[in-house]
Protein backbone atom coordinates (compact mmCIF):
# COMPACT_ATOMS: atom_id res chain seq x y z
CA UNK A 1 0.00 0.00 0.00
CA UNK A 2 1.01 3.07 -0.92
CA UNK A 3 1.23 6.48 1.16
CA UNK A 4 -1.44 8.49 -0.28
CA UNK A 5 -0.19 11.86 -1.72
CA UNK A 6 -2.42 14.91 -1.59
CA UNK A 7 -3.09 16.30 -5.08
CA UNK A 8 -5.78 18.82 -5.14
CA UNK A 9 -7.45 20.31 -1.81
CA UNK A 10 -9.84 23.38 -1.75
CA UNK A 11 -10.82 24.70 2.05
CA UNK A 12 -13.59 26.94 2.39
CA UNK A 13 -14.33 27.42 -1.74
CA UNK A 14 -16.56 30.17 -2.66
CA UNK A 15 -17.11 31.29 -6.18
CA UNK A 16 -19.86 34.02 -6.76
CA UNK A 17 -20.56 35.67 -10.18
CA UNK A 18 -22.58 39.18 -10.69
CA UNK A 19 -23.59 38.49 -7.10
CA UNK A 20 -25.05 35.00 -7.63
CA UNK A 21 -23.75 32.27 -5.79
CA UNK A 22 -22.07 29.54 -7.71
CA UNK A 23 -20.12 27.55 -5.17
CA UNK A 24 -20.42 27.25 -1.80
CA UNK A 25 -18.71 25.88 0.98
CA UNK A 26 -16.12 23.32 -1.00
CA UNK A 27 -14.21 21.64 0.69
CA UNK A 28 -12.40 18.63 -1.22
CA UNK A 29 -9.80 16.53 -0.99
CA UNK A 30 -8.00 14.73 -3.89
CA UNK A 31 -5.41 11.83 -3.42
CA UNK A 32 -2.67 11.65 -5.97
CA UNK A 33 -3.95 9.03 -9.00
CA UNK A 34 -7.59 8.94 -7.78
CA UNK A 35 -10.25 9.22 -10.48
CA UNK A 36 -12.63 11.23 -9.15
CA UNK A 37 -16.28 11.84 -11.25
CA UNK A 38 -17.82 14.81 -10.82
CA UNK A 39 -21.32 14.67 -11.27
CA UNK A 40 -24.66 17.33 -11.34
CA UNK A 41 -27.02 19.03 -13.16
CA UNK A 42 -26.33 21.99 -15.44
CA UNK A 43 -26.22 24.75 -13.20
CA UNK A 44 -24.51 23.43 -10.29
CA UNK A 45 -21.49 24.86 -11.12
CA UNK A 46 -19.18 21.61 -12.37
CA UNK A 47 -17.07 23.40 -14.75
CA UNK A 48 -16.37 26.07 -12.51
CA UNK A 49 -15.21 23.66 -10.19
CA UNK A 50 -12.93 22.12 -13.00
CA UNK A 51 -12.16 25.71 -13.98
CA UNK A 52 -10.61 26.49 -10.70
CA UNK A 53 -8.79 23.67 -10.19
CA UNK A 54 -6.89 24.52 -13.59
CA UNK A 55 -6.58 27.71 -12.55
CA UNK A 56 -8.72 29.11 -15.12
CA UNK A 57 -10.69 31.20 -12.67
CA UNK A 58 -9.97 32.57 -9.12
CA UNK A 59 -12.21 31.87 -6.18
CA UNK A 60 -14.01 34.80 -4.82
CA UNK A 61 -13.23 32.70 -1.12
CA UNK A 62 -11.13 30.52 0.09
CA UNK A 63 -8.25 28.52 -1.56
CA UNK A 64 -7.39 25.53 -3.94
CA UNK A 65 -3.95 23.90 -3.55
CA UNK A 66 -2.01 21.86 -5.77
CA UNK A 67 0.05 19.05 -4.16
CA UNK A 68 0.03 21.78 -1.08
CA UNK A 69 0.97 24.62 -3.31
CA UNK A 70 -2.03 27.23 -3.53
CA UNK A 71 -3.06 27.38 -7.65
CA UNK A 72 -2.70 30.76 -9.26
CA UNK A 73 -2.44 30.22 -12.96
CA UNK A 74 -3.15 27.32 -15.73
CA UNK A 75 -0.56 24.85 -16.04
CA UNK A 76 0.05 21.93 -18.40
CA UNK A 77 0.88 19.84 -15.61
CA UNK A 78 -3.33 20.21 -14.63
CA UNK A 79 -4.34 19.67 -18.21
CA UNK A 80 -7.75 20.21 -19.65
CA UNK A 81 -10.01 18.46 -22.26
CA UNK A 82 -12.97 20.71 -22.93
CA UNK A 83 -16.39 19.73 -24.24
CA UNK A 84 -16.08 21.39 -27.64
CA UNK A 85 -13.52 20.01 -29.30
CA UNK A 86 -10.77 22.30 -28.53
CA UNK A 87 -7.60 21.50 -31.07
CA UNK A 88 -6.33 24.86 -33.24
CA UNK A 89 -8.52 24.27 -36.26
CA UNK A 90 -5.59 25.64 -38.24
CA UNK A 91 -3.23 23.11 -37.30
CA UNK A 92 -2.83 19.08 -38.31
CA UNK A 93 -3.07 17.24 -35.30
CA UNK A 94 0.11 16.13 -34.80
CA UNK A 95 1.00 20.16 -35.64
CA UNK A 96 -1.65 20.43 -32.17
CA UNK A 97 0.50 17.87 -30.22
CA UNK A 98 3.61 19.07 -30.85
CA UNK A 99 3.05 22.87 -30.50
CA UNK A 100 1.85 22.24 -26.94
CA UNK A 101 4.80 20.08 -26.48
CA UNK A 102 7.48 22.13 -27.51
CA UNK A 103 5.94 24.98 -25.54
CA UNK A 104 5.81 23.21 -22.04
CA UNK A 105 8.79 20.71 -21.93
CA UNK A 106 11.12 23.54 -24.50
CA UNK A 107 12.13 20.46 -26.67
CA UNK A 108 13.18 20.96 -29.94
CA UNK A 109 10.56 20.66 -33.15
CA UNK A 110 12.23 17.30 -34.02
CA UNK A 111 12.45 15.66 -30.49
CA UNK A 112 8.66 17.44 -29.87
CA UNK A 113 7.14 15.84 -32.99
CA UNK A 114 8.01 12.55 -32.20
CA UNK A 115 6.97 12.17 -28.78
CA UNK A 116 3.69 13.69 -30.14
CA UNK A 117 3.41 10.62 -32.57
CA UNK A 118 4.18 8.26 -30.03
CA UNK A 119 0.82 10.32 -28.12
CA UNK A 120 -1.15 10.02 -31.09
CA UNK A 121 -0.66 6.37 -31.45
CA UNK A 122 -1.26 6.04 -27.85
CA UNK A 123 -4.98 7.44 -28.62
CA UNK A 124 -5.21 5.28 -31.65
CA UNK A 125 -4.71 8.22 -34.21
CA UNK A 126 -1.47 7.55 -36.14
CA UNK A 127 -3.26 7.44 -39.58
CA UNK A 128 -4.65 10.79 -38.96
CA UNK A 129 -1.10 12.78 -37.69
CA UNK A 130 -1.31 15.09 -41.17
CA UNK A 131 -5.77 15.59 -40.67
CA UNK A 132 -6.98 18.71 -39.89
CA UNK A 133 -9.63 19.25 -37.12
CA UNK A 134 -12.32 19.69 -39.79
CA UNK A 135 -11.21 16.76 -41.31
CA UNK A 136 -11.95 14.54 -38.78
CA UNK A 137 -14.83 13.55 -36.53
CA UNK A 138 -15.76 14.57 -33.42
CA UNK A 139 -14.57 11.44 -31.35
CA UNK A 140 -11.18 11.36 -33.35
CA UNK A 141 -11.22 14.79 -32.12
CA UNK A 142 -11.79 14.34 -28.60
CA UNK A 143 -9.28 11.87 -28.63
CA UNK A 144 -6.73 14.38 -29.98
CA UNK A 145 -7.32 16.42 -27.54
CA UNK A 146 -6.72 14.11 -24.79
CA UNK A 147 -3.34 12.95 -26.65
CA UNK A 148 -2.24 16.71 -26.07
CA UNK A 149 -3.69 16.92 -22.64
CA UNK A 150 -1.72 14.05 -21.84
CA UNK A 151 1.35 14.71 -24.17
CA UNK A 152 2.36 17.80 -21.84
CA UNK A 153 3.50 15.19 -18.94
CA UNK A 154 0.17 16.49 -17.16
CA UNK A 155 -0.10 14.54 -13.71
CA UNK A 156 -3.52 15.86 -13.37
CA UNK A 157 -6.44 15.93 -15.98
CA UNK A 158 -8.96 17.60 -15.88
CA UNK A 159 -12.04 16.58 -18.23
CA UNK A 160 -15.32 18.68 -18.88
CA UNK A 161 -18.22 16.42 -20.36
CA UNK A 162 -15.31 15.52 -22.56
CA UNK A 163 -18.14 12.83 -23.97
CA UNK A 164 -21.39 14.96 -24.25
CA UNK A 165 -21.60 15.40 -28.08
CA UNK A 166 -20.61 11.94 -28.69
CA UNK A 167 -22.50 9.01 -30.06
CA UNK A 168 -23.20 5.85 -27.78
CA UNK A 169 -20.59 3.63 -29.40
CA UNK A 170 -17.88 6.37 -29.46
CA UNK A 171 -18.76 7.16 -26.35
CA UNK A 172 -18.02 4.19 -24.70
CA UNK A 173 -14.53 3.57 -26.48
CA UNK A 174 -13.47 6.55 -25.27
CA UNK A 175 -14.09 5.49 -21.67
CA UNK A 176 -12.44 2.61 -22.07
CA UNK A 177 -9.27 4.45 -23.36
CA UNK A 178 -9.35 7.32 -20.70
CA UNK A 179 -9.71 4.77 -18.08
CA UNK A 180 -6.72 2.79 -19.45
CA UNK A 181 -4.60 5.74 -19.84
CA UNK A 182 -5.33 7.66 -16.47
CA UNK A 183 -4.12 4.42 -14.82
CA UNK A 184 -0.92 5.43 -15.96
CA UNK A 185 0.76 6.78 -19.17
CA UNK A 186 4.65 5.26 -18.49
CA UNK A 187 4.13 4.39 -14.90
CA UNK A 188 2.26 8.18 -13.83
CA UNK A 189 0.23 7.95 -11.99
CA UNK A 190 -2.88 10.45 -13.31
CA UNK A 191 -5.16 12.54 -10.86
CA UNK A 192 -8.57 12.67 -12.53
CA UNK A 193 -11.41 14.97 -12.39
CA UNK A 194 -14.20 13.87 -15.19
CA UNK A 195 -17.36 16.09 -15.13
CA UNK A 196 -20.75 14.56 -16.18
CA UNK A 197 -23.90 14.84 -15.77
CA UNK A 198 -24.30 11.10 -17.06
CA UNK A 199 -24.28 8.93 -13.83
CA UNK A 200 -23.52 5.59 -15.92
CA UNK A 201 -20.85 7.43 -16.78
CA UNK A 202 -19.48 8.02 -13.82
CA UNK A 203 -19.90 5.05 -11.87
CA UNK A 204 -17.41 3.31 -14.79
CA UNK A 205 -15.38 5.47 -14.70
CA UNK A 206 -14.92 6.31 -11.37
CA UNK A 207 -13.09 5.37 -8.39
CA UNK A 208 -14.98 7.82 -6.17
CA UNK A 209 -17.60 10.35 -6.99
CA UNK A 210 -18.69 13.71 -6.12
CA UNK A 211 -22.10 14.65 -6.70
CA UNK A 212 -22.66 18.23 -6.70
CA UNK A 213 -26.06 20.34 -5.21
CA UNK A 214 -27.15 23.11 -7.52
CA UNK A 215 -27.74 26.58 -6.60
CA UNK A 216 -25.39 27.05 -5.33
CA UNK A 217 -23.26 24.22 -6.17
CA UNK A 218 -22.46 22.19 -3.12
CA UNK A 219 -20.84 18.78 -2.59
CA UNK A 220 -24.29 16.55 -1.29
CA UNK A 221 -22.37 13.51 -2.23
CA UNK A 222 -18.96 12.02 -2.07
CA UNK A 223 -18.65 8.26 -2.30
CA UNK A 224 -15.56 6.00 -2.64
CA UNK A 225 -16.39 2.97 -5.29
CA UNK A 226 -14.63 -0.40 -5.26
CA UNK A 227 -16.12 -2.41 -8.06
CA UNK A 228 -15.11 -5.53 -9.53
CA UNK A 229 -12.62 -4.93 -12.69
CA UNK A 230 -14.65 -3.66 -15.88
CA UNK A 231 -14.07 -6.85 -18.34
CA UNK A 232 -17.57 -6.67 -20.18
CA UNK A 233 -19.38 -3.51 -19.68
CA UNK A 234 -23.09 -4.88 -20.14
CA UNK A 235 -22.63 -7.82 -17.59
CA UNK A 236 -20.83 -4.89 -15.50
CA UNK A 237 -23.61 -2.88 -15.44
CA UNK A 238 -25.52 -5.79 -14.11
CA UNK A 239 -23.81 -5.95 -11.12
CA UNK A 240 -25.93 -5.29 -7.91
CA UNK A 241 -23.66 -3.33 -6.51
CA UNK A 242 -23.44 -0.97 -9.60
CA UNK A 243 -26.76 -1.03 -9.76
CA UNK A 244 -27.09 -0.23 -5.81
CA UNK A 245 -24.50 2.73 -6.24
CA UNK A 246 -26.44 4.00 -8.97
CA UNK A 247 -29.62 4.45 -7.10
CA UNK A 248 -28.09 5.87 -4.10
CA UNK A 249 -26.71 8.94 -6.44
CA UNK A 250 -30.33 9.11 -8.16
CA UNK A 251 -31.90 8.70 -4.50
CA UNK A 252 -29.50 11.90 -3.97
CA UNK A 253 -30.03 13.93 -6.84
CA UNK A 254 -33.75 13.86 -6.32
CA UNK A 255 -33.55 15.05 -2.36
CA UNK A 256 -31.90 17.80 -3.73
CA UNK A 257 -34.26 18.70 -6.85
CA UNK A 258 -36.99 17.74 -3.88
CA UNK A 259 -35.93 19.81 -1.24
CA UNK A 260 -35.52 22.91 -3.79
CA UNK A 261 -39.13 22.47 -5.15
CA UNK A 262 -39.92 22.46 -1.39
CA UNK A 263 -38.26 25.97 -1.17
CA UNK A 264 -40.00 27.07 -4.21
CA UNK A 265 -43.36 25.93 -3.21
CA UNK A 266 -42.92 27.41 0.38
CA UNK A 267 -41.51 30.49 -0.89
CA UNK A 268 -45.12 30.67 -3.26
CA UNK A 269 -47.21 29.66 -0.43
CA UNK A 270 -45.89 32.59 2.14
CA UNK A 271 -46.43 35.14 -0.33
CA UNK B 1 -37.09 20.22 -70.88
CA UNK B 2 -36.13 19.92 -67.82
CA UNK B 3 -32.33 20.26 -69.23
CA UNK B 4 -33.02 23.31 -70.91
CA UNK B 5 -34.10 25.00 -67.98
CA UNK B 6 -31.45 23.73 -65.79
CA UNK B 7 -28.23 25.11 -68.82
CA UNK B 8 -30.43 28.22 -69.17
CA UNK B 9 -29.96 28.99 -65.46
CA UNK B 10 -26.10 27.37 -65.66
CA UNK B 11 -25.29 30.08 -68.43
CA UNK B 12 -27.67 32.89 -67.33
CA UNK B 13 -24.58 34.99 -66.75
CA UNK B 14 -23.10 34.72 -69.91
CA UNK B 15 -26.46 34.94 -71.58
CA UNK B 16 -27.36 38.11 -69.56
CA UNK B 17 -23.98 39.46 -70.89
CA UNK B 18 -24.56 38.61 -74.22
CA UNK B 19 -28.08 40.78 -73.96
CA UNK B 20 -26.41 43.67 -72.80
CA UNK B 21 -23.43 43.83 -75.28
CA UNK B 22 -26.48 43.51 -78.03
CA UNK B 23 -28.09 46.82 -76.33
CA UNK B 24 -24.60 48.58 -76.91
CA UNK B 25 -24.51 47.31 -80.01
CA UNK B 26 -28.15 48.54 -81.25
CA UNK B 27 -27.40 51.58 -79.56
CA UNK B 28 -24.17 52.68 -81.13
CA UNK B 29 -24.48 50.72 -84.46
CA UNK B 30 -28.24 51.03 -84.92
CA UNK B 31 -30.07 53.63 -86.67
CA UNK B 32 -28.21 57.31 -86.29
CA UNK B 33 -29.03 59.64 -83.38
CA UNK B 34 -28.16 62.78 -81.67
CA UNK B 35 -25.98 61.77 -79.16
CA UNK B 36 -24.74 58.71 -80.54
CA UNK B 37 -21.26 59.86 -80.13
CA UNK B 38 -21.39 59.78 -76.65
CA UNK B 39 -21.56 55.53 -77.58
CA UNK B 40 -18.67 54.83 -79.76
CA UNK B 41 -19.19 51.17 -81.02
CA UNK B 42 -18.02 47.86 -79.64
CA UNK B 43 -15.13 48.10 -82.87
CA UNK B 44 -13.53 51.43 -81.83
CA UNK B 45 -13.37 50.48 -77.94
CA UNK B 46 -11.64 47.97 -79.46
CA UNK B 47 -9.48 49.33 -81.26
CA UNK B 48 -8.80 52.13 -78.57
CA UNK B 49 -7.97 49.49 -76.51
CA UNK B 50 -5.45 48.27 -78.83
CA UNK B 51 -3.89 51.48 -80.15
CA UNK B 52 -4.03 52.48 -76.34
CA UNK B 53 -2.48 49.52 -74.46
CA UNK B 54 1.08 50.70 -73.63
CA UNK B 55 -0.80 53.73 -72.15
CA UNK B 56 -3.44 51.96 -70.51
CA UNK B 57 -0.60 49.56 -69.59
CA UNK B 58 1.15 51.92 -68.09
CA UNK B 59 -1.65 53.43 -66.49
CA UNK B 60 -2.12 50.21 -64.79
CA UNK B 61 1.46 50.50 -63.56
CA UNK B 62 1.17 54.23 -61.99
CA UNK B 63 -2.13 53.14 -60.17
CA UNK B 64 -0.81 50.33 -58.77
CA UNK B 65 2.43 51.90 -57.61
CA UNK B 66 0.01 54.39 -55.62
CA UNK B 67 -2.17 51.73 -54.31
CA UNK B 68 -0.07 49.03 -53.61
CA UNK B 69 1.95 50.33 -51.00
CA UNK B 70 -0.37 52.15 -49.64
CA UNK B 71 -2.31 49.07 -49.24
CA UNK B 72 0.42 47.20 -47.82
CA UNK B 73 0.88 49.39 -45.04
CA UNK B 74 -2.18 49.82 -44.18
CA UNK B 75 -2.50 46.35 -43.99
CA UNK B 76 0.47 46.29 -41.77
CA UNK B 77 -0.45 48.70 -39.39
CA UNK B 78 -4.26 47.91 -39.53
CA UNK B 79 -3.53 44.55 -38.35
CA UNK B 80 -0.95 45.51 -35.96
CA UNK B 81 -3.33 47.95 -33.69
CA UNK B 82 -6.23 45.42 -34.54
CA UNK B 83 -4.84 42.52 -33.24
CA UNK B 84 -3.65 44.21 -29.84
CA UNK B 85 -6.80 46.46 -29.59
CA UNK B 86 -8.88 43.78 -29.77
CA UNK B 87 -6.66 41.36 -27.30
CA UNK B 88 -6.04 44.14 -24.97
CA UNK B 89 -8.94 45.88 -23.31
CA UNK B 90 -7.04 48.98 -22.10
CA UNK B 91 -5.64 49.45 -25.57
CA UNK B 92 -9.19 48.52 -27.13
CA UNK B 93 -10.85 51.88 -24.72
CA UNK B 94 -7.99 53.99 -25.56
CA UNK B 95 -8.46 54.21 -29.00
CA UNK B 96 -12.50 53.35 -29.03
CA UNK B 97 -13.52 57.18 -28.88
CA UNK B 98 -10.85 58.14 -31.69
CA UNK B 99 -12.19 55.35 -34.01
CA UNK B 100 -15.59 55.68 -33.14
CA UNK B 101 -15.15 59.40 -34.29
CA UNK B 102 -12.33 59.44 -37.62
CA UNK B 103 -13.66 55.77 -39.31
CA UNK B 104 -17.20 57.24 -40.63
CA UNK B 105 -15.51 60.33 -42.01
CA UNK B 106 -15.42 59.78 -45.61
CA UNK B 107 -11.68 59.59 -47.05
CA UNK B 108 -12.05 62.03 -49.95
CA UNK B 109 -12.79 65.00 -48.00
CA UNK B 110 -9.23 64.71 -47.01
CA UNK B 111 -7.97 65.08 -50.43
CA UNK B 112 -7.50 68.77 -50.65
CA UNK B 113 -5.96 69.25 -47.04
CA UNK B 114 -3.43 66.36 -48.20
CA UNK B 115 -2.66 68.54 -51.14
CA UNK B 116 -2.16 71.09 -49.20
CA UNK B 117 0.32 69.33 -46.44
CA UNK B 118 2.14 67.14 -48.56
CA UNK B 119 4.75 67.99 -50.98
CA UNK B 120 3.54 65.38 -54.16
CA UNK B 121 0.75 64.35 -55.45
CA UNK B 122 2.12 60.92 -55.30
CA UNK B 123 2.43 61.00 -51.73
CA UNK B 124 -1.08 62.66 -51.14
CA UNK B 125 -2.90 60.16 -53.27
CA UNK B 126 -1.18 57.30 -51.66
CA UNK B 127 -2.35 58.87 -48.02
CA UNK B 128 -5.81 58.89 -49.35
CA UNK B 129 -5.79 55.39 -50.40
CA UNK B 130 -4.06 54.30 -47.01
CA UNK B 131 -6.85 56.24 -44.95
CA UNK B 132 -9.60 54.70 -46.99
CA UNK B 133 -7.28 51.18 -46.31
CA UNK B 134 -7.15 51.21 -42.84
CA UNK B 135 -10.26 51.95 -41.14
CA UNK B 136 -11.89 48.77 -42.52
CA UNK B 137 -8.88 46.75 -41.73
CA UNK B 138 -8.55 47.81 -38.27
CA UNK B 139 -12.00 47.99 -37.48
CA UNK B 140 -12.89 43.83 -38.43
CA UNK B 141 -9.05 42.92 -37.44
CA UNK B 142 -9.94 44.35 -34.01
CA UNK B 143 -13.58 42.87 -33.99
CA UNK B 144 -11.93 39.46 -34.59
CA UNK B 145 -9.23 39.42 -32.20
CA UNK B 146 -11.71 40.35 -29.81
CA UNK B 147 -14.07 37.14 -30.63
CA UNK B 148 -11.72 34.95 -30.45
CA UNK B 149 -13.96 31.89 -28.54
CA UNK B 150 -12.51 31.39 -25.18
CA UNK B 151 -11.43 28.11 -25.84
CA UNK B 152 -8.63 29.08 -27.99
CA UNK B 153 -7.39 31.43 -25.13
CA UNK B 154 -7.70 28.89 -22.27
CA UNK B 155 -5.72 26.18 -24.38
CA UNK B 156 -3.48 28.71 -25.09
CA UNK B 157 -2.67 29.75 -21.10
CA UNK B 158 -2.82 25.83 -20.25
CA UNK B 159 0.38 24.82 -22.88
CA UNK B 160 1.51 27.84 -21.62
CA UNK B 161 1.50 30.65 -24.65
CA UNK B 162 2.93 33.80 -22.90
CA UNK B 163 0.48 37.30 -23.21
CA UNK B 164 2.95 38.17 -26.15
CA UNK B 165 3.41 35.16 -28.54
CA UNK B 166 -0.87 34.70 -27.88
CA UNK B 167 -0.96 37.80 -30.17
CA UNK B 168 0.86 36.91 -33.01
CA UNK B 169 0.18 32.49 -32.51
CA UNK B 170 -3.23 32.94 -31.67
CA UNK B 171 -4.70 35.63 -32.00
CA UNK B 172 -3.31 36.44 -35.21
CA UNK B 173 -4.33 32.96 -37.01
CA UNK B 174 -8.20 32.89 -35.37
CA UNK B 175 -8.73 36.55 -36.66
CA UNK B 176 -8.03 35.54 -40.20
CA UNK B 177 -11.76 35.33 -41.34
CA UNK B 178 -12.78 38.93 -40.01
CA UNK B 179 -9.12 40.34 -41.14
CA UNK B 180 -10.01 39.07 -44.17
CA UNK B 181 -13.40 41.05 -44.44
CA UNK B 182 -11.67 43.79 -43.23
CA UNK B 183 -8.82 43.76 -46.31
CA UNK B 184 -11.50 42.80 -48.84
CA UNK B 185 -13.76 45.87 -47.88
CA UNK B 186 -10.73 47.93 -47.19
CA UNK B 187 -9.57 47.06 -51.19
CA UNK B 188 -12.75 48.46 -52.37
CA UNK B 189 -12.54 52.01 -50.65
CA UNK B 190 -8.82 52.17 -51.63
CA UNK B 191 -9.42 51.44 -55.37
CA UNK B 192 -12.59 54.00 -55.27
CA UNK B 193 -10.06 56.64 -53.44
CA UNK B 194 -7.36 55.80 -55.91
CA UNK B 195 -9.23 56.48 -59.06
CA UNK B 196 -11.21 59.68 -57.39
CA UNK B 197 -7.77 61.26 -56.60
CA UNK B 198 -6.58 60.40 -60.12
CA UNK B 199 -9.34 62.54 -61.71
CA UNK B 200 -8.53 65.21 -59.24
CA UNK B 201 -5.14 66.42 -59.60
CA UNK B 202 -2.94 63.36 -60.56
CA UNK B 203 -1.42 62.84 -64.17
CA UNK B 204 -1.00 59.01 -64.26
CA UNK B 205 -2.91 56.78 -63.54
CA UNK B 206 -6.13 54.47 -64.80
CA UNK B 207 -8.19 57.68 -63.14
CA UNK B 208 -6.57 60.24 -65.11
CA UNK B 209 -6.51 58.34 -68.31
CA UNK B 210 -10.14 58.45 -68.20
CA UNK B 211 -10.29 61.94 -67.39
CA UNK B 212 -8.14 62.91 -70.00
CA UNK B 213 -10.34 61.12 -72.67
CA UNK B 214 -13.42 62.46 -71.32
CA UNK B 215 -11.89 65.58 -71.58
CA UNK B 216 -11.01 65.86 -75.90
CA UNK B 217 -14.17 64.31 -76.10
CA UNK B 218 -12.22 60.89 -77.03
CA UNK B 219 -15.01 58.83 -76.18
CA UNK B 220 -13.90 55.24 -77.96
CA UNK B 221 -10.84 55.75 -75.57
CA UNK B 222 -12.37 56.73 -72.09
CA UNK B 223 -14.94 53.72 -72.30
CA UNK B 224 -11.84 51.67 -73.15
CA UNK B 225 -10.52 53.39 -70.29
CA UNK B 226 -13.69 51.97 -68.06
CA UNK B 227 -13.19 48.30 -69.28
CA UNK B 228 -9.75 48.07 -68.69
CA UNK B 229 -10.02 49.48 -64.96
CA UNK B 230 -12.63 47.11 -64.79
CA UNK B 231 -10.24 44.15 -65.58
CA UNK B 232 -7.44 45.02 -63.39
CA UNK B 233 -9.83 45.47 -60.71
CA UNK B 234 -11.00 41.93 -61.31
CA UNK B 235 -7.71 40.26 -61.48
CA UNK B 236 -6.36 41.94 -58.11
CA UNK B 237 -9.61 40.23 -56.35
CA UNK B 238 -9.21 37.12 -58.44
CA UNK B 239 -5.95 37.11 -57.00
CA UNK B 240 -6.83 38.16 -53.39
CA UNK B 241 -9.87 35.49 -53.39
CA UNK B 242 -6.64 32.56 -53.98
CA UNK B 243 -4.54 33.93 -51.37
CA UNK B 244 -8.04 33.96 -49.29
CA UNK B 245 -8.88 30.94 -50.16
CA UNK B 246 -5.32 29.44 -49.28
CA UNK B 247 -4.99 30.87 -45.86
CA UNK B 248 -8.75 30.02 -44.46
CA UNK B 249 -9.17 26.64 -45.58
CA UNK B 250 -9.35 25.22 -41.99
CA UNK B 251 -12.60 27.41 -41.53
CA UNK B 252 -14.35 24.82 -44.09
CA UNK B 253 -16.19 22.98 -40.89
CA UNK B 254 -16.38 25.00 -38.34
Amino acid sequence: MTIKQNGFETTNLDFSYDGRAILKDINLKINQGEFVCLLGESGSGKTTLLNLLAGLTKPSEGHVYWKGKEIEKPSAERSVVFQDYTLFPWLTLLQNVTLAIKKTKKLKTSYAKNLAEEYLNLVGLSGSLHKYPFELSGGMRQRGAIARALSVSADALLLDEPFGALDPVNRASLQDLVLELCRGVKDRPITTLFVTHDIREAVYLGSRIIVLGSTPGRIIADIPLDFPVKKNRGEWFRNEKVQQTIATIEDAYHKDILEKLGHIVQGGASI
Amino acid sequence: MRTFTKYLSKFSGILFLLVLFGIWVLISCGPEWDSQYLFPSPKAVLKALFDSREELLRSAGASLLKLVPAYLVASIVGISIGIVSGSIPWVSNMLKPISRFAAPIPPNVYIPYAIAILPTFYLSSTFIIFIAAFWPIYLNTAAGAAEIPEKYKRNAAIIGIGKFEYLWRIALVASLPSIFSGLSVGMGLSFIMLTVAELFGENTGLGHFVQFYADYSDYPNMVAGILWTGIVVLAIMELFELVKRKLLFWTKAN
